[in-house]
Order: structure tokens, then C-alpha cells, then sequence
């Protein structure tokens, strides 16, 4: 039993605290924008497409700015779906036997804990659970608990991070005016061919040789996206991709894998990528 | 000079598919949309795929080692089954595409400035600005020999573009080694120019295994040797053309009377003739060049020439032709008369100069329309003239449209109307409703009992799930369609009298599940004329008159789909429906006389259309096009999102699948 409990680590919210530092390779000011909005408590919009490494540039900021201000800063990260209410971002009564208990949600336990709460993908909420946030992300910094019918002032090391993808998600699901001009926005895409070769190479341990043929790929199968391709591959796969490669699979059958597949369904675009597979890999 | 397998090759593209194994082989039909999306892929630029004989022969003869693409078209053997795996073919198709593409990426259409040359080489105000290739059409136009300076040109700047594939991509490389000796087997021997340049080609890449005078390849490669070198540019190939023209220019010479005919060939040739000033190349009987320094003198002067200039990132710029004059006279008449033009015009009144040509048009509707130019990357404002018709004035006669489809006009609305009814159900999981829905309860119960913050969705309500939908039917009728259906328990049938019948069903189960649709066809011919039928509007119920009155349509003219879409979009935005759908019926590409420079090009109404498609989904209207052309995925996955189309196989299917495709649709969004 007790080897059980050795495999895994359960952590609360506020326990999120990154000891060791995230590897992540700025590709602009980002660190700088992002370390000064923290300081003048501006929350902050990242947006760019799936994979580009939002999440992770934000793990790398929460580290470095604790690291920084010589205190802990945890990351609260939420995952918006269409069904997510204001109780799940706030919190809920739960009965008990004979009495009712409050539970903090995600945004409270950030709030209070003064933490990065990190909304991700965030337009895919419902947009009256989203103005739920518009007195957090001004100068107020207050969250309304209706259900108690009381006020939490944020924490002053809590600062609130919304994300979105521009690209992918449907026209008809865009921030309101109201939610977007509270925010400041930092814009990702994916890095070039040698910061691309140098993450990949980092992140999944393989020679740089096998890196730049997988951010090539990567640079060369993004220019399908202008023909119909939803999303090209993200650096997420490409690691994938390179991640398999280093564990001794095949280098065009990791690529048919982690890349062809994952990024199109049509038989036609895969077979595009097959060849622009084959270009880069001999 | 050639070899058996780059005649195979060629071969193959004009003796057709005799023997052709479907296992092993490639046809350009099924390959070339998949190496055009390769070529964008390598480049960011997309070639249209033609075959090998469709190009000029300047671009693309058995003589040359790869096609040489004009920037626009992507040249590919019809089929290719030589190599006993597919792979090896495959392989061979993919080296054809990338060196094509190559050219875009490592510079081939760069150009200089137009003032730079202008007096230089004769009137550069020539220059179509549009045209790839154009200026190294005046470059090449200017040797005595253009056919000559044009062979020499593009051995070089091939060499250049392959060398700089073999370094930038290491299976490319792999793929070149693989083929590039088989190419060189059994090469016949010709000593030739064109022979010599074939040598040239592969003693560059270090295959030196031709039968070219050993003096005169060495000398070529000496001077040809930088081209495949790292950091080579465009104008290093114009260079070295320069340099080499003399060297072949002396042989050719020396046999003159072996090669009469290649001489006219040489110097006439057409496709570089259209630019090129011949009333200045020193020329004489039978297209020889005089002999003496002229030939020399005159390459000195364009080595110091190229010498000066500086090459520009070529584009793909606006407009062209007789379309691009059209266009700026029409821009200067949008200037004249911008303050009295709204962007959409209603019930404008005909002119009468256009009322004589098309009179029929006099009592509709008028609406002016926007269209997006990709090559201005900018729209034409007021550019399309739409006419909406209440009847056409060629209307066939009577026919019952959905004679032999009864028994599915049955299935279908016995569908709709259960689904009306299964409408009003349980709807569960509710925070607030008419009665305590147990199972949700009790899962509650028990995430409490765990110590799990339990859901408060436990009530459930019985209400009729309504859709407030407004559906917008848009069915091509454009002459293609006339053609009739070739199998199926409808064959003979005519495309549109499917497309008509499908409407017609949809229309019948619409009427059961109660939801808002329209049904309206579009056709026309030019900018000036595009016409919209209005069949069924959303206020009027479906009856017999609307039945007869499709049963009359009869297939009109072209295809400008994007002006349609628009006039879609606009009524559609009059619509309250929470979701408005919008589904085109098509059977093939957008295309008119008009629709872009020339009637081939297809790039034009593509990405109108995807504008078009574009601005109505940025409006809130779910766009959905369904095409019977079994080519449809090519152009449609360009057009819209793989969610927002769907290619049938079968025009026949379509009457079936349409219903199932717009519950899916209602559903989904």
C-alpha cells in the first residue's frame, strides 16, 4: 500500500508551487512584458495557438517571479468547458450530516492563497460566467461570493491569466469587449526554426540533428494551415514526435504518428505530410 | 540528350494508361492535388498541378532533368509507373514537386526594379508585372538565340534550386541520390548543346559520366561550379548564362548546317518572343546570329548590366491582363462616383443599355455586391451586379421533379416529424425545473456521502427543445449540372434535376419539423449578371406552385458562387433564428468569364468564395457546402473548414444524405 502511495503526488491547489524551474526559451519580451504586468497587478491575456507553450511559459513565470520576490507562487490553472458555472470557479456549499460546508473553487483558493489563477482556453465558457471575473481583473481585485453574499480582496501576490487561441476556436465564440479590455495581451506563435530546434532538443533529449529536421517539418507543414489545415503541428508534437525518436522508433513512422495523424483526418493532407515527412526525413 | 527513363517518363504522359498497374503507379489525377499541397507546404506557395505536356516546351522537355515551373503551375507526368513500388514512384513525383517549389523558395522569380531596367533591355512598361517569369522572359528575349540563353538558363538555375532542396532537406537529398544516377543510365549520346547542358547538369552534382567533349563540360563546370554552391543566388544563374551562352553559342557554330533546325528553333522561340524586342537581336537568314564579337560585345554588356541591379522577393501582385485594366477603369468611375454609391443597392433601377442586352433582368431586383481580389488582397468594391428573379425567362416545361424519389420523400418526412415529437422530452440535469430528477439526486447523495462537492443539477423539466433555425437552401444551376448522372437507379437523370429533387425533399421534411428555410439557385454570366432564383423565400409555406416551378429549372450558365453566397448572407441577416444555416449545393469549382484573369484560373473564385463564406460565418451563419464533384475535396478544403463541407461520391446520394447532413448540422451547433 505504502508503495502505492509513493507513485503518485496529490496536490491541492495552492501546493503548486514550482521548485525547480521550468525550462522554457522566451522567443520575444515576453518575460519582461509579462514580469512587469505581474508587478503593476495587470491580469494578462496570453493568446496563440494549441502547443505554442502558453502553459508552460506561465509555469517558467510563476517560478521565476516567486524565485524573484523571495516567496511562493502557486499556480491555480482552471480548464474552461462550455458547462463550467461561477459555483465551480468560486465554490459551493456541500451538505454535511448536519450542517452545510463552504468549498473554495479554483479562483477563490487563488484569490485568498495569492497565487496565478491561469483560465485556459477561456472562451469556451459561458460568457455569464466570465463577467463573474470583471471586478477580479480590475482596480478593485475583488471577487464576489454571492452565495455567501460577501467580497474576497485578492491576495497581493494574486494576479489572474486568462488564455485563447484566436485561430481554432469557432467565430462565434470571442471574448466581450468588456472581459478583453481588462487585460493586457501578450501574443505567442510558434518560435523560429533554431529556438524550435533548440526546445525540442531540450525537451525530449534528442541530437540536434533529429530537432531541426522536426522544427523544419513543423515550419513547412504550418504553411499548410493557409490551405486548409486547421492547425499545423504545435511544438507539443513535434517534442512528441522527437520524444519517440529518442525511445528508438523509426524517425517517419514517429512523425506518422505523432504528427500526421494527430494534426488531419483528410487522406490528402496526410498524404501532403507524409511527403513533407519523407522530404526531411531520409 | 535523354535517357530511356526520362522518356519513360514523358512517354508515359502521352501514350495514355495502357498497362498502367493501379497498385504501383501514380496518376496525376489522384497525386497532383497531394503534391500541390506538398509544394505549399515546402514553399508557401501553392502550383497548380498540370501535366507534363500542358506545359510550354520551354519549361518542360524530355531533354531537361526536372520541369521548370512558371510560378504558378506545377508541372507532373499524367502517370508514373516506371519504379516497381509505389514508393519509388512516389518518390520520383515528390523530387518533381519540390524542385517546382524550390523555385519559389530559393528566389528563382525574384526580379528587379522596373526602373532599373527600363531602357536598359528595350520598353520594360512590357514587364506583366503578374507573370512569374516575366522578366526572365526579357532577359532571355535579348540573347540572339533566347531558346538557347533559355535552355542554358534553366539547366543552371535547376542545378541551383536542387542543390540548395539536397542541402536545406536531408530526405530530399536521399530521394536525388537515389535518382539522379537511375536518370543517368544508358543516357543517349548526343553531342549536342542540349546534350552538353544534360552532362552540365549531373557533372555539377558529380555525376561525370556523359560524352561531352571533355574541354568544353570542363570548362562549363569551372564556370557553372558556384551555382551549387551555398549562398548562390539568381543572379549568379544569370551570370553564368551569360557566360556560358558563348562557350555553346561557338558550337553550334561549328556545325551549323547539322543544326539548321535548331538554330530556328532557337531563335524563335515563342513562349520567349512574347517579350522579347526582336527588332534589336542581331539576327540574320535562318535565325543565325552574325558571326564576328557582336555575340560577345553584346554579353559583356549584359554582364555589366546584371552586374548593377538588385533583385526584389518576387510576388504574386494584383490583378492582370484585360481584367486588371477593367479593374483600374473601374476604379477611377468607384472614385468619380463614391459619394452617391452604397455598398449594397436595392431595387436599383435597370439601365437601359443593360436592359437592351439582358431584358429580362429589367423588373428584378437589383444588388451590388463586394468581391475579394486575393491577388490586391483587397476587395472591388460595388464589383458584382446580382439580380434577384422570381421566375427564368427560359423556363423548360413541366416535369415532375421527384418522380422515382416517393418512397424516400416518405422516409424522410416520417423522420422529421418523429423528431419534431422526440423533441418534447426529459431534459435533465437542470438546476432549477418541475420535479427532483432521483438519479441525479441520489449521485449527488453519494458524491456528498464521499466527501466530492456534489453537482446541484437535480432537477429535470419536460419542454420542447425548439430550435429557432433559419435554413438557406442555395443549389448551383449552372450548365455544368445539365450533364447526365452515369449510374445509380437515376441514371440519365441530369445532375440538376438530382440537385433539384434533393431540395425539393429537404423542402417536404422541413415543412414536418417546422423550421425556417428558403430555397433559392444561382447562376449568371459575368460580374454584370449574376443571377439568383428565388424559389421558396422563408415567409411563404411550400406548395405546389413551388414544386412546379423547380420542376421547370432548367441548367443556365456560370458559377459565381461567392456573390451568391453573399446575397445568402444578406437575407439570412435579416433572419432572428439563433442558428442560421446556410447550405450550398454545388456540382464543381467556382468559375465565370470573369471570375479572375483568365477563365482557367480557379485561385480567383476560390478565394472569393472562402471570403464570401468567411464574412458569413463571422456573421453568425454556419456555412455548409455540399459538392457532387468527386474533385470537390481539392478545392472545398481551401474554400472552408473540413467541418463545413462534404464531397458525395455519388451525385445520386445526395437526395438521401442532404436530410441526414442537416439534422447533423441542427444538432452539432
Amino acid at each position: 500500500m505504502a508503495e502505492v502511495e509513493e507513485r503518485y503526488q496529490e496536490l491541492s491547489y495552492r501546493e503548486q508551487v514550482f521548485e525547480e524551474e521550468p525550462f522554457y526559451l522566451p522567443v520575444g519580451d515576453e518575460v519582461e512584458i509579462f514580469r512587469s504586468a505581474y508587478h503593476a497587478r495587470i491580469p494578462v491575456i496570453l493568446k496563440g495557438p494549441t502547443g505554442c507553450g502558453k502553459t508552460r511559459f506561465l509555469e517558467h513565470m510563476a517560478w521565476l517571479l516567486g524565485k524573484e520576490g523571495g516567496f511562493e507562487l502557486p499556480l491555480v490553472t482552471v480548464a474552461c468547458h462550455e458547462d463550467l458555472t461561477a459555483s465551480d470557479l468560486v465554490g459551493r456549499y456541500i451538505l454535511q450530516a448536519d450542517h452545510t460546508l463552504w468549498v473554495d473553487g479554483p479562483l477563490s483558493a487563488a484569490v485568498k492563497e495569492g497565487a496565478i489563477c491561469y483560465l485556459d482556453e477561456v472562451v469556451e465558457a459561458r460568457k455569464d460566467t466570465l463577467v463573474l471575473i470583471h471586478p477580479l481583473a480590475d482596480h478593485r481585485r475583488l471577487l464576489p461570493v454571492e452565495k455567501k453574499g460577501s467580497v474576497i480582496k485578492a491576495h497581493p501576490n494574486f494576479l489572474l491569466v486568462i488564455s485563447y487561441n484566436p485561430g481554432y476556436q469557432s467565430l462565434l465564440k470571442d471574448l466581450k469587449i468588456s472581459t478583453r479590455q481588462r487585460f493586457v495581451a501578450i501574443d505567442f506563435g510558434y518560435p523560429q526554426l533554431s529556438l524550435e530546434t533548440q526546445i525540442i532538443s531540450q525537451e525530449a533529449g534528442v541530437d540536434e540533428s533529429v530537432a531541426r529536421n522536426l522544427a523544419l517539418l513543423g515550419e513547412r507543414a504550418r504553411n499548410l494551415e493557409e490551405a486548409g489545415v486547421e492547425n499545423g503541428p504545435s511544438t507539443r508534437l513535434l517534442i512528441y514526435a522527437a520524444r519517440l525518436i529518442g525511445q528508438g522508433v523509426e524517425p517517419r513512422r514517429a512523425c506518422e504518428t505523432a504528427v500526421v495523424s494527430a494534426v488531419s483526418d483528410d487522406p490528402v493532407v496526410q498524404e501532403a505530410m507524409r511527403h513533407l515527412v519523407a522530404a526531411v526525413f531520409p | 540528350m535523354t535517357s530511356p527513363l526520362n522518356l519513360a517518363i514523358y512517354d508515359l504522359s502521352r501514350e495514355g494508361t495502357l498497362g498502367f498497374r493501379e497498385e504501383s503507379g501514380a496518376r496525376l489525377e489522384e497525386a497532383g492535388p497531394i503534391l500541390a499541397l506538398f509544394g505549399k507546404g515546402l514553399c508557401a506557395h501553392y502550383l497548380h498541378p498540370k501535366s507534363l505536356h500542358q506545359a510550354p516546351r520551354f519549361l518542360s522537355n524530355p531533354h531537361r532533368v526536372f520541369p521548370f515551373s512558371d510560378g504558378r503551375e506545377l508541372y507532373l507526368p499524367e502517370t508514373l509507373d516506371i519504379f516497381d513500388t509505389p514508393g519509388e514512384n512516389r518518390l520520383v513525383l515528390r523530387l518533381y514537386a519540390a524542385v517546382q517549389a524550390g523555385q519559389w523558395e530559393w528566389g528563382t522569380f525574384q526580379h528587379p526594379c522596373v526602373e532599373e531596367i527600363d531602357g536598359l533591355w528595350g520598353d520594360a512598361s512590357r514587364l506583366r508585372e503578374w507573370e512569374p517569369l516575366s522578366w526572365i522572359k526579357l532577359f532571355l528575349g535579348r540573347f540572339p538565340l533566347p531558346g538557347l540563353a533559355g535552355d542554358i538558363f534553366i539547366t543552371v538555375e535547376t542545378a541551383r534550386v536542387t542543390a540548395s532542396l539536397s542541402r536545406a532537406f536531408c530526405g530530399l537529398k536521399a530521394d536525388l541520390r537515389w535518382f539522379l544516377p537511375r536518370l543517368l543510365e544508358s543516357s543517349y549520346p548526343h553531342n549536342t548543346p542540349r546534350g552538353i547542358l544534360w552532362d552540365l547538369f549531373f557533372a555539377l552534382f558529380g555525376y561525370r559520366e556523359g560524352v561531352s567533349p571533355v574541354d568544353t563540360l570542363e570548362e562549363m563546370v569551372r564556370e557553372a561550379m558556384r551555382v551549387v554552391q551555398p549562398g548562390a543566388n539568381l543572379k549568379d544563374s544569370l551570370q553564368i548564362t551569360v557566360a556560358l551562352y558563348p562557350i555553346l553559342e561557338k558550337l553550334l557554330r561549328e556545325a551549323r548546317d547539322m543544326y539548321k533546325s535548331a538554330f530556328q528553333d532557337w531563335a524563335h522561340d515563342l513562349f520567349l518572343s512574347s517579350l522579347a524586342n526582336q527588332g534589336e537581336r542581331p539576327t540574320s537568314r535562318h535565325g543565325i546570329p552574325p558571326q564576328g564579337s557582336s555575340t560577345l560585345t553584346i554579353m559583356e554588356g549584359m554582364a555589366e548590366t546584371l552586374d548593377g541591379l538588385t533583385f526584389l522577393e518576387a510576388r504574386l501582385p494584383a490583378g492582370s491582363g484585360e481584367f486588371l485594366s477593367e479593374s483600374l477603369k473601374m476604379e477611377v468611375t468607384e472614385k468619380r462616383n463614391a459619394a452617391e454609391k452604397p455598398t449594397l443597392k436595392v431595387n436599383f433601377p435597370a439601365d437601359r443599355a443593360h436592359s437592351d442586352v439582358f431584358p429580362e433582368l429589367v423588373e428584378c431586383k437589383r444588388f451590388i455586391y463586394p468581391e475579394w481580389d486575393y491577388l490586391r488582397g483587397s476587395y472591388r468594391r460595388d464589383w458584382v451586379t446580382l439580380y434577384q428573379l422570381e421566375k427564368l425567362p427560359d423556363e423548360g416545361g413541366k416535369r415532375d421533379l421527384l418522380k422515382g424519389w416517393e418512397q424516400l420523400v416518405q422516409e424522410v418526412s416520417r423522420q422529421f416529424r418523429m423528431i419534431r415529437h422526440q423533441e418534447r422530452r426529459w431534459r435533465k440535469r437542470l438546476e432549477d425545473g418541475e420535479e427532483i430528477d432521483l438519479e441525479e439526486a441520489l449521485q449527488g447523495e453519494l458524491e456528498r456521502r464521499s466527501g466530492i462537492p456534489p453537482s446541484e443539477k437535480t432537477y429535470m423539466e419536460k419542454r420542447r427543445r425548439t430550435r429557432e433555425v433559419s435554413a438557406f437552401l442555395l443549389i448551383d444551376l449552372s450548365a455544368s449540372t445539365s450533364y447526365p448522372i452515369e449510374e445509380g437507379s437515376h441514371e440519365g437523370e441530369t445532375v440538376l434535376q438530382v440537385l433539384l429533387a434533393s431540395g425539393a425533399i429537404m423542402a417536404q421534411a422541413l415543412e414536418q419539423l417546422g423550421d425556417r428555410y428558403c430555397l433559392y439557385g444561382f447562376s449568371g454570366y459575368g460580374r454584370k449578371q449574376v443571377e439568383v432564383l428565388r424559389i421558396k423565400s422563408f415567409s411563404e409555406r411550400l406548395g405546389k406552385e413551388h414544386l412546379e416551378r423547380m420542376g421547370r429549372i432548367r441548367s443556365r450558365k456560370s458559377t459565381r458562387m461567392g456573390a451568391a453566397v453573399r446575397h445568402a448572407h444578406h437575407i439570412l441577416s435579416a433572419e432572428p433564428a439563433s442558428l442560421k444555416l446556410l447550405m450550398v449545393l454545388s456540382d464543381g469549382f467556382p468559375q465565370d468569364c470573369d471570375y479572375g484573369d483568365d477563365r482557367g484560373d480557379r485561385e480567383y473564385g476560390l478565394q472569393d468564395t472562402a471570403h464570401a463564406l468567411m464574412e458569413a460565418e463571422m456573421d453568425g451563419v454556419v456555412p455548409f457546402c455540399i459538392s457532387v464533384d468527386s474533385a470537390g475535396n481539392d478545392y472545398l478544403r481551401r474554400m472552408c473548414s473540413a467541418r463545413n463541407y462534404l464531397v458525395l461520391k455519388s451525385v445520386g446520394d445526395l437526395p438521401r444524405q442532404l436530410p441526414k447532413i442537416y439534422l447533423r448540422l441542427r444538432d452539432h451547433w
